[in-house]
């Protein structure tokens, strides 16, 4: 790559990373402000997100997001101040801009060309801050601190530059401190981008302090720039171009005055003072038109179009941030690794009496060290749910208000760590169950009172560890599933039979069938059928499993139970013929060679065994994957109970080999799909064996019971 | 009498890391007592370091009346030297002092 923007592009991943925190931030500050709109700490809360995102913006030339968070920070200027008052349509204003905002970071991340039209919104912003003050508290007249570039009345507004454009002389000083070279940031870049802020720039660079070479540093910055441009942007957006390196520089920028301004454009002005020329110092240097692109109103990074798709893929990639200390021990682990393995080389290189004694200590040391490796790793993927509850507030708050419902949401858990690979698989379930929660399990208030209910429904979000797995539960106390309509939906959809013999969880797991819904009105938050099934897939996809309880008038209960991880998976290898399988250890309730009175059948045709009285549908292996097995007889061989859910069957197999962990490879991506199969993992003796999939063996072995007692 | 000039190839990428070893590679180039003429045909990219360097050779040249400037410069080193307002003192004479 012989393009020095792609420093910048490094930084850009962090960027949107920080920007889609500082969005959250934002919109629970906001969600806050609706109850406590006194609190001028949730406005500067607010302000410093919306501020943190306009200063990378305008490193990366963003300038959609530039103008929409700069008139974002001038509206809520005087709101900080008490100049004016936040009303429910400044704070539903408020909410919509943090969504543009948060369609503008989206489109910018992904590198889509789209353009969104921000042309509306940033007019209503203008609007809202050009209306009346009222008088701060305290009677001072004039209380507001200073806005950052306020939308000045007699000008049009900077963030309103491409419908009035208005540009201004600038003259800037960037002096970098000394110690810049250590932060990986190019001054020269920073010069760049506020190059690109402007036209007509002329860049003077100072190298006055520059030492000759036998005394320089080169590890240390002595160069210094005067940069003179006309710009449309305020001093404040000029600025933040500086945002990642003010902190070590000095920083001056100055409006010039239109005499300094006229001997810029070289019209004589005898008023103006003569141009400061040091010996030593290059000549100004009018940066060329062709080469300094201008701003670009699409909320996108200027690269060669070849590099977009690069680009783009960079910038969508899922990023964690993982502390030093966690990647300094990670390496330390590696070296202990490390380290045991050359006693093994050395130890069987230069054979002696104790040979054997030292190869078995090392590889007790490499065993130990290997599994903190392998824990500590997994610990570094793993992110609170609150990432995922976050988001939460806004759509119940939002979904309330559209169906004329009051709701109150509970999160509880949220600090509750999973694979990030999950949460991402969560967002969509969670979203559609809650929408469903609220649109058609709470009631209207005056149905709620009419019931004795509080008119306010509560819906809640609950996250915990059990073991290895983590439940999430979305709880309701609305009107609740209605099982026998239910059951007549899904025999008109003919997915069940009349007469099926179902528990209510199975006729309420329907809910998760493709095109499934009993809303009698569609609207536009769910009821058509579509959605729900989602959560099936994407739990299936994780590994996961989803259950249903729901008591009429009362409400509704959805548990969802996935792993920690999907990488690694606690198992318990067994055999059928000469193939292993391995079956999740948390799936697995007990094993038991059968004696001849547990077993038996349905209508003489589907078998099952009986567990403490409590017939279980008996799956035959071998049949199901088609192998041939060492045992047939039941009594021979042996039967492990897996259970999801409510819902269990006997697993038949040859003889159970040992738990162990095993490491999940996709067959999807490496072979085909197969059925039964969620993946496979390479054995100690570098066979593959299958991980089986306990709902499909379930859903196996309870269709054909229910074929049975259909028949 | 004709000033001797030295012509020396720069490639690939000079960023923080090379523009150190340029630092140390530059002091053998004031040694050979010559104007210096640095071919940038190959060059892809530089940095606010190395151009730091090369600026402190042409300081360093100077003091024994030589001059040091860079040939062939490909476009985007060019709109680079343009931005640092570097571009004319590097790609003309150089410096005499």
């Amino acid at each position: 790559m012989s393009d020095p923007e792609i420093d910048l592009r490094l930084f850009q991943s962090s960027y949107f990373d920080e920007a889609d925190e500082h969005l959250s931030t934002m919109e629970a500050a906001l969600l806050e402000l609706e109850s406590n709109p006194s609190d001028a700490e949730l406005l500067n809360t607010i302000f410093r997100a919306a501020h943190s995102i306009k200063g990378g913006s305008g490193m990366f030339n963003l300038r959609q997001i530039q103008q929409l968070t700069h008139a974002l920070e001038s509206l809520l200027d005087p709101l900080r101040a008490g100049a004016l008052a936040i009303t429910p349509a400044i704070a539903n204003l408020l909410f919509r801009s943090t969504d543009l905002l948060k369609t503008l970071l989206q489109n910018a991340k992904a590198g889509s060309s789209e353009t969104v039209d921000t042309s509306a919104t940033l007019a209503e912003l203008e609007k809202a801050y050009r209306a009346p003050r009222t008088p701060p508290a305290g009677g001072s007249p004039n209380v507001a601190s200073p806005p950052q570039c306020p939308m000045k009345a007699q000008e049009p507004s900077s963030a309103l530059q491409a419908s009035a454009p208005h540009s201004q002389r600038f003259e800037v000083h960037f002096a970098p401190g000394a110690q810049l070279f250590e932060s990986g940031v190019d001054p020269v870049l920073v010069v760049r981008n506020l190059c690109r802020l402007g036209e007509n720039a002329e860049v003077r660079l100072r190298s006055e302090s520059l030492p000759p070479l036998s005394r320089l540093n080169p590890e240390a910055c002595y160069l210094s720039w005067d940069i003179r441009l006309e710009s449309q942007c305020c001093e404040a957006e000029l600025r933040d171009v500086f945002a990642f390196v003010e902190d070590a520089s000095t920083i001056e920028i100055r409006a010039l005055p239109e005499t300094e301004r006229a001997q810029d454009l070289g019209i004589p002005a005898a008023a103006a003072p003569p141009p400061v020329d040091e010996p030593g110092s290059p000549p100004p240097q009018q940066v060329p038109p062709p080469q300094v692109p201008a701003p670009q109103a699409a909320a996108e990074v200027d690269t060669h179009p070849r590099e977009k798709l690069h680009e783009a893929a960079a910038a969508t990639q899922s990023t964690l941030r993982v502390s030093t200390d966690k990647l300094d021990r990670l390496l330390n682990l590696v070296g202990e690794i490390v380290i045991a393995q050359s006693m093994i080389v050395q130890a069987l290189d230069h054979p002696a009496a104790d040979t054997l004694e030292r190869v078995r200590d090392a590889v007790v040391d490499m065993e130990r060290n290997t599994r903190e490796l392998q824990e500590r790793v997994m610990s570094v993927r793993l992110v609170p749910m609150a990432s995922v509850f976050n988001r939460f507030p806004r759509l119940v708050r939002d979904l309330g208000l559209q169906c004329h419902k009051q709701v109150e949401l509970r999160i509880l858990g949220q600090e509750t760590e999973i694979d990030k690979g999950i949460i991402e698989k969560l967002i969509d379930p969670l979203t559609h169950l809650i929408r469903n929660a609220i649109d058609h399990g709470i009631e209207s208030p005056e149905a709620r009172r009419a019931a004795g209910k509080d008119e306010t429904g509560t819906l809640t979000l609950c996250a915990s560890h059990q073991g290895s797995s983590v439940v999430i539960e979305v709880r309701d106390d609305g009107r609740g599933l209605d099982t026998q309509r239910l059951r007549e939906r899904g025999e008109s959809l003919g997915l069940i039979q009349p007469g099926d013999s179902l528990s209510d969880d199975q006729i309420h797991a329907l809910i998760f069938e493709p095109g499934f819904s009993t809303a009698e009105r569609v609207s536009d938050i769910s009821g058509r059928g579509v959605g729900l099934d989602v959560v099936r897939r994407n739990l299936d996809s994780a590994n996961g499993s989803v259950v249903v309880t729901t008591e009429r008038g009362k409400g509704t209960r959805i548990l969802l139970k996935l792993p920690l991880t999907m990488a690694i998976l606690d198992g318990l290898s067994l055999r059928v013929g000469e193939q292993t399988f391995i079956l999740p250890l948390l799936s697995i309730t007990e094993s038991f060679r059968p004696t001849r009175d547990q077993l038996g059948s349905i209508f003489g045709r589907s078998e099952v065994v009986r567990v403490r009285g409590e017939p279980i549908p008996l799956l035959r292996l071998y049949e199901a994957l088609q192998v041939v097995p060492e045992k047939t007889d039941p009594l021979r061989a042996t039967v492990v109970i897996v259970e999801s859910g409510s819902d269990k069957v006997g697993v038949l197999v040859d003889e159970l080999l040992g738990q162990a962990q095993f490491v999940i490879k996709s067959l999807e991506a490496n072979f085909r799909k197969v059925e039964c199969a969620m993946g496979a993992t390479i054995l100690g003796d570098g066979r593959v064996a299958l991980i089986l999939d306990v709902d499909s063996l379930i859903r196996r072995g309870m269709g054909s019971t229910h074929t049975a007692l259909s028949a | 009498m004709q000033e001797q000039i030295t012509r020396i190839s720069l490639q690939a990428t000079i960023d923080a890391v090379a523009a150190l070893e340029l630092a140390i590679t530059a002091r053998d180039w004031v040694a050979l007592g010559c104007d210096l003429e640095l071919e940038c045909s190959a060059l892809e990219r530089i940095d606010a370091m190395a151009l730091q360097v090369l600026l402190s050779l042409q300081k360093e040249l100077a003091t024994t009346n030589h001059t040091l400037r860079l040939s062939s410069v490909p476009s985007e080193v060019m709109q680079y030297l343009a931005y640092a307002g570097a571009a004319e003192s590097l790609l003309g004479a150089g410096v005499k002092s």
